[in-house]
């Protein structure tokens, strides 16, 4: 036998092997701790790379004969598509929609239940475990996408049942120390401007000024998330979300101004590009 | 080394094997505590189907009949709240008029609930009964005056099937108001008004012991001495009964209850009224007899309330 065939072989077995105990591990942890797969597929990919690492490395490692070989290609194929089949089969009842940040640290993810149209918003454990947080408050009759602002604000829009577009934030961090609640709101307070945008937070509310499209959000027309962004709606639908940027700063307890950027995305499922702001000034008096 | 290596494989290709089963007959976690409360309140907003079990109240706590005002409707059991049965009359009805209650209890006697009757007093318009007497699977509307417009006292009582008795009190102002007997004796297909003794004092209680011989009680705002008047021929004439009252307890029983059939006599319980402080709190009653029909009463003993702490 070849060396490096050998080394293959035995590390392929031992890809097999470990993941074998991670998956047991995973769904006894699981059991445990009322938690699931990130994803429902998770396990039946997890499976297929079992299989065939395993497979491979037995051809390897082993020297059968002929009909052996046969054999044990036959009852990989089989274990590989019946786990294809279940992993679509399972992806219709309940319909996975996730998306890793850009950093590699968050999953955001959200189960449909194709019948119900309903969804549940899933907190990740270690990557790949997760827990239902809370239900979408409305019904996802078509997905759009998701776009993570930062590292730590995924926002997803879609389209409900009443043909209102609707916009879900996850979100994973803070902008500040992470022990208090702050508003969004508050801190972006004063004049932001960009490309051909104009974002102004005051007391009276939000005014967003796009090309030459200017509206006025009320508080009450504002839903924050978690510490980090904020779905401005109109008519029970969305319109604007904003997000603190990656590097956006503000300190309550002095006077400097915000750093950073703030970012303006639109609520609309195609062509969906995210508007970069920086801090202009106070917010003037209107 | 071939040995390990293909038991190994099988232990895998095992597990493979499990997670699918697993995975296949697991339920989805459900969501934290405090989420699903507020989706069930909205689920419940929207198809008010799911309601919350039914707990019947007991007419008797030895029997299985019972009702039930939950889910603003009456509903009544005859087998411990298994199976229930809806009365089709609306619920605020049943307590139209004077009443200060929180509406989870139907009126004192202002219902009849027994295994061969059942019959709620109510008002629309006027006062009307609906009554059952298959254990509700057909009702019968009865109307027992149509002019009455907001009741105070209640009280509907079945004696035979030939002998029913309604008993009303409307027109309240302060302390004085207007006092009615309604008797059907072709099961609620009419009811006629009676003769009422001349007095306006509020109602405390009255009831028939046979079709001749009925009872009126008065006075329930600081009344000093028992005011029961008693008819031999179905309100025809009245008379005020006599009560021989033993002169330690002048002034501490006061309201008389409607007397009911005890042996060969009549007899009574005589409450303290609303400022009773005769021991043990105003709780304790007593008992009369009379042995003439109603006219006169005789004091037999003090009654200890059942079921209530002692003080």
């Amino acid at each position: 036998m070849k060396k490096w065939a050998k080394w293959i072989g035995i590390s392929l077995l031992l890809i097999a092997t470990s993941l074998s105990v991670l998956q047991i591990g995973s769904l006894i942890v699981q059991s445990y701790y009322q938690a699931e797969y990130i994803d429902n597929r998770l396990l039946y990919i997890f499976n297929m790379i079992i299989a065939v690492s395993l497979a491979i490395s037995l051809l390897l490692l082993l020297s059968f004969k002929k009909m052996g070989n046969s054999i044990l290609v036959v009852i990989t194929i089989m274990i590989i598509s019946v786990n294809g089949y279940l992993m679509y089969q399972s992806n219709q009842k309940i319909e996975n929609i996730t998306s890793i940040s850009p950093d590699m640290k968050q999953v955001f993810s959200l189960k449909k239940n194709t019948d119900k149209n309903e969804a549940v918003y899933y907190r990740s454990y270690y990557r790949i475990l997760a827990r239902p947080k809370e239900a979408l408050p409305s019904s996802i009759a078509t997905a759009g996408e998701i776009k993570w602002l930062a590292d730590d604000i995924a926002v997803f829009t879609y389209e409900d049942n009443q043909k209102h577009i609707q916009q879900f934030v996850g979100t994973y961090g803070d902008r500040n120390d992470g022990l208090s609640y702050s508003y969004v709101g508050a801190q972006i307070h004063g004049q932001w401007k960009g490309e051909n945008t104009e974002v102004t937070a005051s007391s009276e509310g939000i005014m967003v000024v796009h090309h030459d499209d200017q509206h006025l959000f009320e508080w009450e027309q504002v839903h924050q998330y978690g510490t980090l962004a904020i779905v401005l709606t109109e008519n029970n639908e969305a319109v604007w979300t904003i997000g603190l940027g990656d590097d956006f700063n503000f300190d309550q307890n002095t006077i400097d101004p915000p750093t950073g950027e703030i970012i303006l995305y639109p609520a609309k499922l195609v062509d969906n590009k995210v508007i970069r702001l920086q801090y202009q000034g106070e917010a003037p008096l209107l | 080394m071939q040995k390990v290596l293909i038991a190994l494989s099988g232990m895998i290709v095992l597990t493979i094997i499990l997670t699918i089963f697993y995975e296949q007959s697991r339920e989805p976690v459900p969501l934290p505590y405090y989420n699903v409360e507020q989706n069930q309140q909205q689920e419940e907003s929207n198809t008010p189907e799911e309601k919350e079990p039914l707990v019947p109240i007991k007419v008797n706590e030895e029997d299985t009949i019972g009702y039930s005002l939950q889910n603003d409707e009456l509903q009544m059991t005859y087998d411990d709240g298994n199976t229930w049965t809806t009365v089709p009359v609306e619920k605020d009805l049943l307590f139209q008029g004077e009443y200060q209650g929180g509406e989870t209890e139907l009126i004192e006697n202002s219902f009849i609930l027994t295994e061969n009757n059942a019959a709620f007093l109510y008002s629309e318009g006027g006062i009307k009964v609906i009554c059952s007497q298959n254990q509700g699977e057909t009702w019968e509307e009865s109307i027992v005056d149509n002019g009455i417009p907001v009741i105070r006292f209640r009280k509907i009582e079945f004696m035979d099937d030939q002998f029913w008795y309604v008993i009303l009190s409307n027109n309240r102002t302060m302390s004085q108001e207007r006092s009615l007997i309604y008797i059907s004796t072709n099961q609620g297909e009419s009811w006629k008004s009676i003769n009422m003794p001349n007095t306006t004092r509020l109602v405390a209680d009255g009831g028939f012991v046979d079709e001749e011989t009925g009872f009126m009680s008065y006075g329930t705002i600081n009344p000093e001495a028992p005011d029961l008047f008693v008819t031999n021929n179905q309100g025809e004439t009245w008379e005020q009964a006599v009560f021989n009252m033993p002169s330690q307890y002048d002034r501490v029983f006061v309201i008389a209850r409607a007397p009911y059939k005890e042996e060969d006599h009549l007899a009574l319980i005589m409450d303290q009224g609303p400022n009773g402080d005769y021991y043990q709190d105003g709780l304790i009653r007593a008992k009369f007899i009379s042995t003439d029909n109603g006219h006169t009463w005789q004091f037999a003993e003090e009654v200890v309330p059942e079921n209530e702490e002692m003080g």
